[in-house]
């Protein structure tokens, strides 16, 4: 290697390996670390009975709820913002951006305002006769999606988009002149060629809501523990960091197992079609 | 000029050490209002009456627990204050020194609860937080009375509970528990009356998460500090608090004597200066900490927001911190359990 | 196949005029080369008929049918874009089948002998399996041409299809694209901007300028008779030399007389091709002369490139390089031409 790419890979090599190799080496000695040495108590103990698993399988399976639903209403908003008008398409990043600027603890009270009993949602939908007035979406799996879903859209807008202005106007327009109408082509041509930005996003957006777990605290509450909320737990309340270590090597293992044949079929999918 | 700054600094940083030594305190507190009401409740005025002068250093009670057991060799602090239990395990491990009833002035004022730990080499509460049951007094003509009452059928869908991440939420927990015929090695009991319950129950974790149940969740009653329930009718809530009959759980706020003080008859005479009468008035008028000293002269206001008297004092209960501090971590696997969906 | 024909047709884009009232009949079966400088309106003229921009207001017309609002996906037409367009996720098989399938044409089996008749026809079978980046420019330049004709459009437009190409690439398509439209007799629209490709491509040529047609014709009549000064500047670089009839005699801005003209008196303008004037001792008898001075000569093998100034004006001619050998910058000599061949605009 050249010294000059040696020292421009210094400082992000630095950085990765303390930030990133060290702590999840450290992670990793913690989690197999048992009374007797090297030994897989800590896991043990997560799979002694249910509670742990199915903790595990409601992260899992919120996050793919969360991710789908993003995706969704994530990848049509980034087609109406590439085909918009350069200070509308301004204009909707800023919209789409803005919920990231706020913190997490304001927004997330903002949606206990909105979702709780006698919230604006409950008094809307109270209004129209469609529930009652004591309906909340506090404490449930559906708030907790809902506001995932708003802060982690831009993650599948933004990238979607950056892959949509990439594509050449005129592909679309071939497809059009050769009798595809504007959905044949979205689906012949726009969907598979923005599949890689869609892809990435929700790749990004499966791994952020599985290890959330400020959000899915406030508002689904102690009772619908998530794998980040009880590693926390682990970690700040009972301190105990070795099962805690382990939680969250699961949750990487976990991670990787829903995300790895997804991007696999995904590009699959896109590359094919 | 620079060097005269340098100079202004270098006198700043030895003077307290070399010319006031033998007049200075250096004491914790937990910083905020509290510490600005510490201040002067307390620590102004002893300033004043004694000429000396009291170093505070805000730290709250684990970090302060880790700083003595850090100093343990050489102190830097006289007095420690701790809430929430700690003040046991820093006697257990020996970073507290043990106060005689006979070296303060105002033992005999003082209620036993205050106390009951001297022996075990804990110093006294100067101020108390209880935890009872909150409820909302329009929505309930008559008081609820028990801890078991969280149980009634009429209260479903307006309770809210606190988990246990929360040391109310623990103590309330230890409360029912206690009520239902549990005990510190059992607490199933406690466990089961709460998973009775869960249907019509609400579970917080943070303490605006309560006042957004009373205000807008059509909450009616909730374990939880009588402090907060101040907190409520500030915020405008009809919300009470209510001593339940097997008694209300108190958790002291402690003042104590750090092992190898060098300015330990001075902090005697501070912690027996944050025992009296209008120091513990002052905290029951401005936050509704319950007096520890019977002859406090309170507002009618303040005296219906705490507990005061022998009467209403003698039936408050407290656990014991060092098992708590053992069993947290199992209770709060359990509770974890009873309580998911 | 049908008649084309175009009326009043005019875009805007807010305060610009892309097309400003043009009128066009294209008949049947012809090769027609919408020509012109970049922004002349020939690719938005394209767009419209594609039905890829949506005209401010006039008429298309194909056979019996108004297609003027018609979505392109309900015209039919066969469409070839400068960048090929070629979908880069489908192999070259499945970008073939794409109008057969959207269209409806046939079934899978009919599509796939449909597919392999035109790779046949593009010879690149066995290549069908290949992405489009996986082949050379000039093949991806016969694939989009195949896409845009598989499935048998009444009309097929091309979007500048050669500009991509290296020269000689280049000259080898344009010999294909002839054949190709002598086989099957396709209508077909070429947009470019290259003179030379128009004129070696098409039957009929139309001369665009500020969205206006400027001159339809054949590309020997449009090349020899350009109606307009644009017309003779645009084809071939034509030198346009100032004159003024006076009772029938045509005189250059110095005062030589050239010779007799039909036509009203008054100032004109006499097109004069490169290759159409000599330099000269002398003129042949027949020929117009002006006296002129050699400027610039310049060497390009078989011919040269000689700039001189005559009657006040700077003129280029082409000439075999033997004929200026011995002269140089400096020189002078007669600058001779049939007066009769030339145009006047």
């Amino acid at each position: 290697m050249k010294r000059e790419t040696a020292l421009l890979l210094a400082p992000g090599v630095l950085v990765l390996t303390l930030g990133f190799v060290l702590p999840v080496l450290r992670v990793l000695t913690l989690a197999f670390d048992a009374k007797t040495g090297f030994g897989l108590d800590n896991f043990a103990r997560f799979f002694a009975d249910s509670f742990y698993p199915l903790v595990a399988w409601r992260t899992v399976r919120l996050s793919l709820v969360i991710t789908l639903v993003t995706a969704l209403f994530g990848a049509p908003l980034a087609l109406v913002m590439a085909r918009a008008p350069r200070w509308l398409r301004m204009a909707l990043i800023v919209v789409v951006v803005l919920p990231l600027m706020t913190s997490v603890v304001v927004r997330t009270f903002g949606w206990l305002v909105i979702l709780g009993r006698g919230g604006l949602l409950a008094q809307t939908l109270a209004y129209f006769d469609l529930a009652g007035r004591n309906f909340s979406l506090m404490h449930t799996e559906t708030g907790v999606v809902l506001a995932m879903v708003q802060v982690l859209m831009p993650f599948v807008t933004l990238t979607v988009l950056s892959t949509l202005e990439k594509i050449d106007p005129r592909l679309e327009e071939a497809a059009r002149v050769m009798g595809a109408n504007f959905w044949t082509t979205l689906r012949h041509v726009v969907v598979p060629l923005a599949m890689p930005g869609l892809v990435a996003g929700s790749l990004l957006v499966f791994a952020l809501s599985a290890s959330s777990f400020v959000t899915p605290g406030l508002i689904g509450g102690v009772r619908l523990p998530v794998l980040g909320a009880t590693i926390y737990q682990q970690v700040t309340g009972t301190l105990d960091w070795g099962f805690a270590a382990a939680q969250a090597t699961l949750l990487l293992i976990l991670a990787l197992v829903v995300a790895l044949p997804y991007a696999q079929g995904a590009r699959r999918a896109g590359a094919s079609r | 000029m620079k060097r005269i700054v340098a100079f202004a600094f270098a006198a700043a940083v030895l003077a307290p050490s070399t010319l006031l030594a033998q007049t200075e305190l250096v004491i914790n507190s937990f910083g905020g209002a509290y510490e600005k009401k510490h201040r002067e409740l307390v620590i102004e005025p002893f300033e004043k009456m004694h000429n000396v002068k009291v170093t505070v250093v805000t730290a709250y009670s684990a970090d302060m627990l880790a700083q003595l057991r850090a100093q343990k060799d050489a102190p830097k602090f006289d007095v420690a204050h701790f809430s929430g239990g700690l003040e046991a395990t820093a006697a257990a491990d020996g970073l507290l020194a043990p106060i005689k009833p006979e070296q303060l002035s105002n033992y005999a004022d003082l209620y036993p609860f205050a106390v009951q730990n001297l022996a075990k080499g804990e110093g006294p509460a100067y101020s108390a937080a209880v935890v009872g049951i909150l409820y909302d007094s329009n929505k309930l003509k008559t008081p609820p009375t028990s801890w078991l009452d969280i149980k009634k059928p009429e209260f479903a869908g307006h309770l809210v509970l606190t988990d246990i991440s929360n040391n109310w939420g623990l103590l309330g927990l230890l409360a029912i528990n206690k009520a239902a015929g549990g005990t510190l090695d059992d607490i199933k009991p406690g466990l089961d009356a709460i998973k009775s319950t869960l249907k019509g129950a609400t579970i917080v974790s943070k303490s605006p998460e309560i006042q957004q149940a009373f205000a807008q969740s059509d909450a009616w009653i909730a374990p939880y500090a009588q402090d907060y329930a101040f907190t409520l009718t500030n915020a405008g809530l009809p919300v009470k608090f209510v001593q339940p009959k097997e008694g209300a759980v108190f958790s002291p706020i402690t003042i104590n004597l750090v092992k190898g003080s060098k300015n330990a008859e001075l902090a005697l005479k501070f912690i027996d200066f944050s025992l009296r009468a209008e120091a513990a008035a002052g905290w029951a008028e401005s936050f509704r900490y319950s007096p520890v000293n019977r002859k406090a002269k309170l507002s009618e206001a303040a005296a219906a927001q705490t507990l005061s008297g022998d009467e209403a004092t003698k039936s408050l209960i407290s656990f014991d911190a060092i098992k708590i501090g053992q069993m947290r971590a199992k209770w709060t696997e359990e509770w974890n359990r009873a309580i998911a969906k | 196949m049908a008649q084309l024909r175009i009326d009043g047709l005019t875009k805007r884009f807010g305060a610009v005029t892309a097309l400003d009232a043009v009128d066009l009949d294209i008949p049947d079966g012809a090769f027609v080369a919408m020509l012109g400088p970049s922004g002349c309106g020939k690719t938005t003229l394209l767009r419209c008929l594609a039905g890829l921009e949506r005209p401010t207001s006039g008429t298309i017309r194909l056979g019996e049918a108004d297609i003027t609002t018609l979505p392109p996906e309900r015209r039919g037409l066969g469409m070839m874009f400068q960048s090929y367009a070629l979908f880069p996720h489908m192999r070259i098989r499945e970008n073939l089948r794409f109008p057969l399938k959207m269209r409806g044409r046939g079934d899978a089996a009919a599509q796939d002998a449909k597919i392999d008749e035109a790779l046949r026809a593009i010879r690149m079978e066995g290549m069908g399996d290949r992405y489009p980046r996986e082949i050379s420019g000039g093949q991806q330049q016969r694939v989009a041409l195949a896409r845009a004709i598989i499935a048998d459009p009444p009309l097929l437009l091309l979007d500048e299809p050669l500009s991509n190409l290296d020269a000689q690439l280049r000259k080898q398509m344009q010999i294909e694209l002839i054949e190709l439209h002598r086989r099957i007799g396709l209508t077909t629209i070429l947009v470019t901007h290259d003179q030379e490709e128009a004129l070696s491509l098409a039957d009929l040529v139309v001369l665009m300028n500020a969205g206006r047609i400027e001159q339809i014709g054949a590309p020997r009549d449009i090349y020899r008779k350009p109606a307009t000064a644009f017309a003779a500047a645009f084809l071939g670089g034509a030198n346009l030399l100032d004159v003024v009839v006076e009772n029938g005699l045509a005189r250059a801005g110095d005062g030589t007389a050239l010779g007799p003209l039909a036509a009203p008196d008054g100032p004109r303008r006499l097109v004069l091709r490169q290759e159409a004037l000599a330099l000269r001792d002398a003129p042949r008898p027949g020929e117009a002369t002006l006296a002129a001075r050699i400027v610039a000569v310049a060497f390009n093998g078989a011919t040269s490139r000689v700039v001189v100034e005559a009657a006040g004006q700077r003129l280029e001619l082409t000439v075999p390089a033997a004929a200026i050998e011995g002269r140089a910058a400096g020189a002078t000599a007669q600058l001779c031409f049939i007066l009769a061949d030339a145009p006047l605009v």
